[in-house]
């Protein structure tokens, strides 16, 4: 993408922004880079859903469509960031709630996998009924 | 009906659904519409000076995704907005379910469930864009009560009605309203197999004494599409002259 098309993109995705957080605060006179879509502007996933359909409308595009679901971005930035990728033709980026919820993830898989690592209880003589195995089920 | 009024209906080139379209075109609607094949009725719409550029078919198979997309994109492009879809497109299967195939099975679901879904998708983004729009699916009676012989084809209607209460209290807020018709038994081709005695054995059980015809069901699907609706969603309309009161 070039780099006189960046500013529009960035101009179009704050006017989109702006439409929608304004319909339920219209108050809100502006919208900065580094504001939260889901907490200051208070967008509700309904609205982020309206959000990536008016761009949609508008870009001939939907950089939400794979990998990356819109409720995962969380800064006008990285919404931003997402649709200049889209368009570059790059993979998305993790916003840094989905890069926390990826570290979540792996710290989940890593527990259960030292679950599984754990020595197990000694196994039942053949032929035990599973019924009448003792200590932990898993 | 105000004339910019956009339509989309799914199968909209014979029985039901051209019904429909054809209602809509005389209204000065204009009017979306894909089947897998032409038929008389798309090529004269397609063709006649009244309906030509308020007219927009294509050759589609509706369970292709991908070609679903493209098509409501087309339409949208086309005339600038889309007021009201229908989800009529669907396959009746019948059978005992012990001896249905498993293609069969997966073929209904795709058509009857997922495209349908597909397509609201679609032209729910659409209609989210726009803050307004009416979506209307094409349930049966098959969905409220039950008959021996149309399981697969009862479970997908019963799925749509599902999808228009949890739909209609999802996209409520935005001005979307989404609603079900549930057509009884009405002349169709869907009917064509019963035999006479069939069908007065229908007309006998059925309070108001007979099947129901196209135009009844019309009528429905006009209304709940238009602004009189305006404050009804969520709700399954049954049109069947009494038959499961």
């Amino acid at each position: 993408m070039s780099n006189a098309q960046t500013p529009d993109l960035e101009e179009t995705i704050r006017a989109a922004v702006l439409a929608i957080a304004r319909r339920s605060n219209p108050t809100i006179a502006e919208v900065q880079s580094a504001q939260r879509l889901t907490g200051e502007l208070g967008l509700k996933s309904l609205d982020l859903a309206q959000l990536v359909a008016s761009l949609e409308m508008e870009l001939a595009i939907d950089p939400f469509a794979e990998l990356v679901a819109i409720t995962s971005v969380r800064t006008v930035a990285d919404l931003y960031d997402a649709y200049r990728r889209c368009l570059a033709g790059e993979a998305p980026a993790p916003s840094a709630g989905v890069a926390a919820g990826a570290s979540r993830a792996e710290a989940r898989r890593q527990a259960a996998l030292r679950r599984l690592a754990r020595p197990r209880p000694e196994a039942p003589p053949a032929g035990a009924s599973s019924a009448l195995r003792g200590g932990p089920r898993s | 009906m105000s004339p910019p009024y956009v339509l989309l209906l799914s199968g909209g080139s014979r029985g039901l659904g051209q019904a429909i379209c054809e209602d809509f075109l005389a209204r000065g609607a204009a009017v979306a519409t894909f089947s897998r094949s032409p038929t008389p009725f798309t090529e004269r719409a397609q063709s006649e000076p009244e309906t030509r550029d308020r007219f927009f078919w294509q050759a589609l198979d509706a369970t292709a995704g991908d070609a679903q997309r493209a098509f409501v994109l087309a339409a949208r492009k086309r005339f600038g907005r889309i007021d009201g879809l229908v989800n009529n497109v669907a396959v009746a299967t019948s059978g005992l379910l012990a001896l249905a195939r498993p293609d069969e099975i997966h073929g209904t679901l795709a058509l009857n469930l997922e495209a349908a879904l597909l397509l609201t998708q679609r032209c729910c983004r659409v209609m989210l864009h726009q803050g307004s729009g009416a979506i209307l699916n094409v349930s049966s009676v098959n969905a409220l009560r039950g008959h021996a012989g149309v399981p697969v084809y009862s479970a997908t209607k019963a799925a749509l009605d599902g999808l228009t209460r949890s739909l209609a209290r999802e996209v409520g807020p935005k001005g979307i309203r989404v609603n079900s018709l549930a057509p009884g038994y009405f002349e169709s081709e869907m009917v064509g197999g019963l035999t006479a005695e069939q069908k007065a054995s229908i007309a006998r059980r059925t309070p108001l004494g007979r099947l129901a015809n196209t135009a009844d069901l019309v009528a429905a699907a006009r209304f709940l599409l238009s602004a009189d609706a305006a404050f009804i969603t969520g709700q399954t309309l049954v049109v069947d002259g009494g038959l499961t009161c």
